[in-house]
């Protein structure tokens, strides 16, 4: 479904990405593992879009979509949710949550998606009303999950969703992202330690210092074991 | 008694004629970040495009230059975003850049009316005569007109920011740019879009101002340092506070021209500034640091 080939990132003269390739396929829940600062941010940005790719191509659904807006891939169902989350901090939960349907693709679903997000997080229900800013840390990130459902997406990049929670609510987050992924949702996840996304992803890679590696199948490894 | 009500209400229909610039100001600060140098300059350069419009060559009603006036307003605002402000967006400092080529801009703008229309102010006629009587106090008619019609320009646009998917684009980059593009907002087309309303908003003003202070190439640069104080005082990016602080400010003005005289005008304004922002650095109506942080 998205194919990252080869690609270069900088910001400003800094070389971030260096010839990073990477397979995310059709309704799989994959996992790109490192530390702080060693871009795992910027390439998911990269995906969606954010940031310009100085070489290398990136496909998504068999197209190339380097030079694509993040208009054109959001309308697409290329759907990127923060770390630091990126609400309307003056809008309320329901207000942020209308928006992510801001787009014809999101808007055609707008009541089925309320209806999703609110049954998936009861507590964003309660809220909406409440300003974005008043969110605890833990709501806020439901917020931005739930903004990003409420585009419609086919393949949901999110970023470091564990970033700021405290541990029961990690769990909490990881068990709805599994959820997304068996009601079909394909999902590209960026977490710093393997371990906490270990459980539920089909295949991870690890990005050291802009170096793509890993990103084996399980089921292939298995199998390679067994023979 | 009576005379006093009158230069208060002369300072509320001003007051409601300055809280338009500085919206448009506004407007533009909160969701491109640009502080504009030229908003004054265009405001005269509205002036200046309603005079040809109507009594200066082309003699048309007043709604059908407003009719005109509007798309060559927007039109220009789009062009001075899409051409000298997008180019440098994203660059080293380009929030300095982007400030000193407005303030450029308004040089320019200046001149070009100085050599277009001359030095000698235009003036321009009441397009409402008489006189109405509220409460027992006589108060000029164009005067009543501007304070309504700038109302109702005020209202139209909190209708339009909060009512509209276009408005709720407008005020989702605003509040933050990233956002704003990861739901897929084209922002690139929303900068466009504000500079566009900023310069029709300030142009208007320009045009009702007109027949209470005539029409010279400088005359921007008193109704700019006024919204400018408006804008940070209301609280930068803030619409409300800025009609808040518009009023505010135009009723000290009404009093202090009563009391010491017109010349007092601007340092009292500026004081108040002072005053208002030692106890409020956030402004009036504007969002703390720490609470925007939070």
């Amino acid at each position: 479904m998205l194919s990252v080939c080869d690609i270069d990132v900088f910001y400003d003269d800094l070389h971030i990405l260096h010839g990073v390739s990477l397979e995310v396929g059709e309704g799989e829940l994959v996992g790109v593992v490192g530390a702080n600062g060693h871009g795992k941010s910027t390439l998911l940005k990269a995906v969606c879009g954010l940031v310009p790719v100085a070489s290398g191509d990136i496909l998504y659904a068999g197209e190339s979509i380097r030079r694509r807006s993040v208009s054109e891939l959001v309308e697409r169902g290329l759907v990127y949710v923060a770390e630091d989350r990126r609400l309307f901090p003056d809008m309320t939960v329901r207000e942020n949550l209308l928006l992510g349907a801001f787009l014809a693709r999101g808007r055609g679903h707008e009541q089925t998606s309320l209806k999703r997000v609110f049954d998936l997080y009861p507590r964003l229900a309660e809220r909406q009303e409440q300003l974005a800013r008043t969110l605890s840390g833990g709501e806020a990130q439901m917020l931005a999950l739930g903004r990003g459902l409420m585009s419609a997406p086919a393949l949901l990049a999110i970023d470091e969703p564990s970033l700021g929670l405290a541990p029961k609510l990690v769990d909490t987050m990881l068990e709805t992202i599994a959820e997304l992924k068996n009601t079909g949702t394909t999902i590209l996840l960026v977490e710093q330690s393997l371990g906490l996304i270990d459980g539920i992803v089909d295949r991870v890679y690890r990005l050291e210092e802009g170096i793509i590696s890993g990103g084996a199948a399980r089921a292939a490894m298995a199998m390679a074991d067994h023979r | 008694m009576t005379q006093f009500l009158e230069v208060i209400f002369g300072g509320i229909a001003q007051a409601a004629a300055y809280s338009i610039i500085a919206v448009g100001l506004s407007l533009v600060y909160g969701t491109a970040r640009t502080l504009n140098f030229a908003h004054g300059a265009l405001y005269t350069t509205g002036a200046y495009i309603s005079w040809i419009l109507t009594v200066g060559y082309l003699g048309l009603p007043l709604w059908l230059a407003v009719l005109v006036l509007i798309p060559i307003l927007f039109g220009i605002g789009v062009a001075i975003e899409t051409l000298m402000l997008r180019p440098l967006r994203g660059g080293k400092n380009w929030r300095v850049t982007a400030m000193m080529v407005t303030l450029g801009l308004a040089f320019v703008l200046d001149n070009a009316n100085l050599i277009l229309f001359g030095a000698v102010a235009k003036p321009m006629p009441a397009f409402i005569e008489g006189t109405v009587s509220i409460f027992g106090v006589t108060v000029s008619a164009y005067r009543v007109a501007v304070l309504i019609i700038a109302l109702i320009i005020v209202a139209l646009l909190e209708v339009f920011l909060n009512r509209t998917r276009f408005g709720w684009a407008v005020r989702a980059v605003a509040q933050d740019i990233q956002g704003a593009r990861q739901v897929g907002i084209d922002v690139n087309r929303i900068f466009a879009f504000t500079f566009g309303l900023s310069v029709v908003l300030t142009g208007m003003a320009g045009l009702l101002l007109s027949p209470i202070f005539l029409i010279s190439p400088q005359g921007g640069w008193e109704p700019f340092l006024k919204a400018f104080v408006i804008v940070v005082l209301g609280g930068l990016g803030s619409t409300r506070g800025a009609i808040a602080a518009a009023f505010f400010l135009g009723m000290v003005e009404a009093m202090v021209v009563y009391q010491l005289g017109a010349s007092w005008t601007m340092p009292v304004w500026l004081v108040t500034l002072l005053l208002v922002l030692m106890i409020r650095p956030q402004g009036l109506l504007g969002k703390g640091q720490s609470e925007a942080a939070g």
